[in-house]
C-alpha cells in the first residue's frame, strides 16, 4: 500500500532513488492514488496550479514532480517562521479526522477575543485553542503566537523558583482542514472567573506572593529577554485550583495572542484605562499584572 | 498559505532525545511531555496507541508520534 508506506511524507534526497524504484513497482491505479493524496494536502488555488503543471506528463513523473513541489514548499515555508518553531510535516487525513471527531462534542474550557479553548475528552492533559476568526491588527497568526508560547514556557521553566507557569506547547497545525493549538491543560481558575463570582478562589491563595512572582517574571521576560505578553488582564492569569508542594507553578500566564518581540513593538497600541495607547517607549507588562493585582485584591476585601 | 503541523525546537530536541540508544521499534515516552505521547522509529500499530504525525530528523530519517492514553510508562514526567 503507497500510503502506508510513505505515511504522508515527502521522500527527501537521499531516499529519492529508492522511492524513484517504489514507484515502478506500483499499478496506474496506486500512482493515481498517490497523486490524489499529494493535491488533496494542499490548498485549492495551489492545487489547480500544481494539477495544471502535471497534467501533460506521464503518470509517475506526475509524482515525481509533485514531490519535488512539496519538498520547495516546504522549504519555503521553514524559512518563513520564526526561529524557534519548525514545520515538520504535512497533515494526513487520519489526523485530521482523529482531532476531529475528538473535539466534536469537546467542552469549552475557554473563550477569548479571537479565540475558544476546547478541553480533549480522552486526554485529560491536552486542552486544543481554535482562532474563531482570522487575525486581525496586531494579533499574532497562530504560528506566531505558538512560537511566542514556546519561548514564554521555556523562559519559566528556566525561571521554575518564581513558580510561574505558561502552558507547554505541545504541537500546533496551520493546515486549513484544522487550525489550531495543542497544549497543555491547566487545573486552573482564571482571575476573571473569580472576578465574576464562576469560581472560587483557590484555597490557599496568597495574592501578593502569587503576583509578585508573575511580576519578576515579566520583568524578565521584558527586560531581559525583550519578550512583551501586551495582553495581561484578569482573563489572562490563572491561578492552581490546588495547593502545590512540589515546586510546580501556582500562577500561569496564558494567551500569547498579542505577544511581540521588543523590534515589533514599537507600533502596538494597547487598550489602558478604556483608551486606546500608542506605546513608543518604555514598554512593560509590569501596570498591567499590577492592575490584574488591584483588582483581585479589591475583589477579596469587598 | 501556511500548512502543516509544527512544534518548538525544544520539543523536537525531546523527541530526537527520546530515540537516542533504542530499537528501531520502540515506543518510548517523550521527555517532559505528559506521559502520553510517545515516539517510535517505526510506523507500526501499537496497541492502546494512536498514530499522530512524523517529524523528520538528522539523515532522512522520522520519528512517528503516538498518543497512548492511560499507557503505563517510566520516567516520561
Amino acid at each position: 500500500m503507497i500510503r502506508e508506506s510513505f505515511s504522508g511524507s515527502i521522500p527527501t534526497e537521499s531516499r529519492k532513488s529508492a522511492a524513484q524504484e517504489y514507484l515502478t513497482n506500483l499499478s496506474d491505479a496506486q500512482i493515481g492514488d498517490e497523486i490524489d493524496r499529494l493535491l488533496s494536502v494542499v490548498e485549492p488555488k495551489l492545487r489547480e496550479k500544481w494539477e495544471a503543471m502535471i497534467e501533460n506528463l506521464p503518470l509517475q513523473t506526475q509524482v515525481e514532480r509533485l514531490w519535488e513541489l512539496h519538498q520547495k514548499r516546504k522549504e519555503a515555508l521553514v524559512k518563513a517562521l520564526p526561529e524557534n518553531v519548525a514545520i515538520l510535516q504535512e497533515m494526513s487525513h487520519e489526523f485530521v479526522e482523529t482531532i476531529r471527531e475528538r473535539v466534536k462534542d469537546a467542552k469549552e474550557i475557554g473563550r477569548g477575543d479571537n479565540g475558544k479553548v476546547l478541553a480533549d475528552p480522552v486526554n485529560k492533559h491536552i486542552a486544543y485553542k481554535f482562532l474563531l476568526r482570522p487575525p486581525i491588527g496586531h494579533q499574532n497568526s497562530l504560528i506566531e503566537e505558538a512560537s511566542m508560547q514556546g519561548l514564554f514556557h521555556e523562559i519559566a521553566k528556566d525561571h521554575a523558583e518564581l513558580r510561574v507557569g505558561v502552558p507547554r506547547l505541545e504541537y500546533f497545525s496551520i493546515d486549513p482542514r484544522l487550525t489550531m493549538l495543542a497544549m497543555e491543560r491547566l487545573d486552573a481558575v482564571s482571575v476573571r472567573d473569580i472576578l465574576d463570582k464562576k469560581a472560587a478562589i483557590p484555597e490557599g491563595t496568597d495574592i501578593d506572593t502569587l503576583f509578585d512572582s508573575l511580576g519578576e517574571f515579566v520583568k524578565e521576560l521584558n527586560e531581559k529577554h525583550g519578550l512583551f505578553h501586551l495582553d495581561i488582564r484578569p482573563g489572562n492569569v490563572m491561578i492552581h485550583k490546588s495547593q502545590t508542594t512540589s515546586g510546580h507553578p501556582r500562577i500561569y500566564l496564558i494567551d500569547m495572542g498579542m505577544s511581540k518581540h521588543k523590534r515589533e513593538v514599537r507600533s502596538v497600541v494597547v487598550k489602558e484605562d478604556g483608551a486606546f495607547v500608542q506605546k513608543v517607549d518604555k514598554v512593560s507588562d509590569h501596570g498591567s499584572v499590577q492592575s490584574v493585582r488591584k483588582r483581585l485584591k479589591q475583589f477579596v476585601q469587598e | 498559505m501556511q500548512t502543516g503541523i509544527g512544534i518548538t525546537e525544544s520539543r523536537l530536541a525531546a523527541i530526537k532525545k527520546s530515540l537516542e540508544n533504542v530499537d528501531a521499534h520502540a515506543l518510548v515516552a517523550i521527555p517532559d511531555w505528559d506521559g502520553q505521547h510517545f515516539a517510535s522509529q517505526t510506523r507500526d500499530t501499537y496497541e492502546g496507541c494512536i498514530y499522530l504525525f512524523s517529524v523528520p530528523l538528522e539523515g532522512g530519517t522520522e520519528a512517528f508520534i503516538y498518543e497512548c492514553v492511560g499507557k503505563e510508562t517510566e520516567g516520561s514526567q
